[in-house]
């Protein structure tokens, strides 16, 4: 009888325990259907653009002759991004695309001090790449297309580089290039509230591999986005005809 | 004796005719010729290169930039005209800026502290006719031309700087440096600036 009573009580609670897990598992499965991208689950559905912004050189009718002359080589910030881009598009998935956006009227003024076709050899580099190619003019030109260039709830923004010159609070596309030792098109630290908030993903990477950014440009990225900028402490160097490497004191951070 | 004599008076009429020849002094005025346009109607303008009357030498050394002129006549924003205004240079060691520049009219004490808009191949900075940076520091010009509608930043101050676009810079002289220092108000009216890089025009 005693055998019996047990044996009954053993099956009962096997039963309960397989509904349990039932429940369970159809639960989770109905999770994971509505919620797919919980727990950083993989995002190699939802379609993301990546973006890499190269800024201008200096003219060397400004930077010629000065003891911390930049910018020798015309092409420095356009050899780093084509680097750079060559590196994404090893492990791009799929769904998505890589941007490259260039700011023009200083490449245009180069070419016109040095008598060459620089924005033809741009092209024929993107195209070579396979990559879009987007001219910006101003400042308002890019912060337009990172938050409307593609529809941002559809298509994030899930990578962005940076090549040009900087220091800790700014970004400046055109420096030594209209005025000496200035800039007139520039994204200041002040100015990131002009870029939405939410254009990028969770994860994205970010990375500026301008002068000082890291010193203060990436904490108020941080601030304003949630997600963090790498950025160098100190001077990166762009000699090397590749991606740029930091100066001997210096270091990356975010 | 005769020959020998006949040889020494010739080589010292030899040496009386040529003598001029050896040790002249160069026929190169003090300040190298610039080649820079001028329309006409400003050469009545343009001020001597050199300033002085020949008592005094350090005013003869004084090297005077050449006067600039634009090509063509600027063409402002709407809303912005081109006008006379007197400018003072005055070196920043922090930041970028040029100097001052203020109607001829007006007090120093109105003028803005501006960046020089410069065109390679037009009008650039007067110092660079001097090569040195520093060596027209506290000179004054007469300038036409406008205050533009943007400001530019300078990166060692992280400054926002007014623009200055020259249609004619003319060199006036040395002057007294100004009491106030050089740099944007911002720098010293402790009052957080505006940050508005694009100017609205009043």
């Amino acid at each position: 009888m005693v055998g019996q009573r047990v044996q009954k009580l053993i099956i009962s609670c096997l039963n309960h325990l397989l509904r349990l897990g039932f429940l369970f598992m159809a639960g989770s499965y109905a999770f994971f259907l509505l919620f797919p991208n919980a727990y950083g689950g993989s995002n190699e559905d939802k379609p993301e653009e990546w973006i890499v912004v190269s800024g201008g050189p200096a003219l060397r009718f400004f930077e010629h002759g000065k003891a911390d002359s930049h910018d020798k080589y015309w092409g420095n910030f356009i050899r780093a991004s084509v680097a750079r881009i060559e590196q994404l598009q090893l492990s791009q998935p799929k769904n998505v695309e890589i941007s490259w956006l260039v700011f023009r009227p200083a490449y245009l003024r180069r070419a016109q001090e040095e008598k060459l076709d620089i924005l033809s050899q741009i092209i024929a580099q993107a195209d070579a790449l396979g990559v879009q190619l987007f001219w910006f003019d101003t400042k308002e030109e890019l912060v337009n297309y990172l938050n409307f260039g593609k529809d941002r709830k559809r298509e994030p923004i899930g990578n962005f580089d940076y090549f040009g010159h900087s220091n800790k609070a700014c970004f400046m596309f055109d420096y030594s290039s209209q005025f000496d030792n200035l800039s007139q098109e520039f994204l200041h630290e002040k100015e990131l509230s002009l870029i939405e908030k939410k254009i990028f993903t969770k994860k994205a990477t970010i990375k500026s591999w301008g002068c000082h950014s890291g010193e203060f440009f990436s904490q108020r990225w941080k601030k304003r986005f949630g997600i963090p900028m790498v950025g160098a402490v100190g001077k990166t160097d762009y000699t090397s005809a590749s991606l740029p490497f930091l100066s001997k004191t210096g270091r990356w951070t975010q | 004796m005769r020959r020998l004599l006949a040889f020494l008076f010739f080589s010292l009429f030899f040496f009386l005719i040529k003598a001029p020849f050896y040790g002249e002094e160069t026929a190169e005025p003090q300040i190298p010729h610039l080649p820079i346009p001028s329309p006409p109607g400003y050469q009545e303008e343009q001020q001597p290169n050199v300033n002085g009357t020949n008592s005094n030498r350090e005013k003869e050394k004084l090297i005077f930039p050449p006067a600039q002129y634009a090509k063509e006549p600027l063409k402002p924003p709407p809303g912005i005209i081109v006008e006379d205004y007197i400018g003072h240079r005055a070196v920043d060691k922090h930041g970028s800026g040029w100097g001052w520049v203020k109607k001829p009219n007006e007090d120093w004490k109105e003028a803005h502290w501006i960046a020089l808009k410069e065109t390679p191949g037009g009008i650039v900075a007067p110092w660079r006719k001097l090569k040195k940076k520093t060596a027209d520091d506290n000179f004054e010009y007469r300038m036409k031309g406008y205050i533009a509608d943007y400001k530019v930043y300078d990166p060692h101050t992280n400054e926002l700087l007014e623009v200055f676009v020259p249609e004619m810079i003319e060199p006036i002289g040395p002057a007294k440096p100004l009491t106030r220092k050089p740099g944007p108000p911002s720098r010293f009216a402790h009052i957080p600036e505006e940050w508005n890089p694009r100017r609205k025009v009043q």
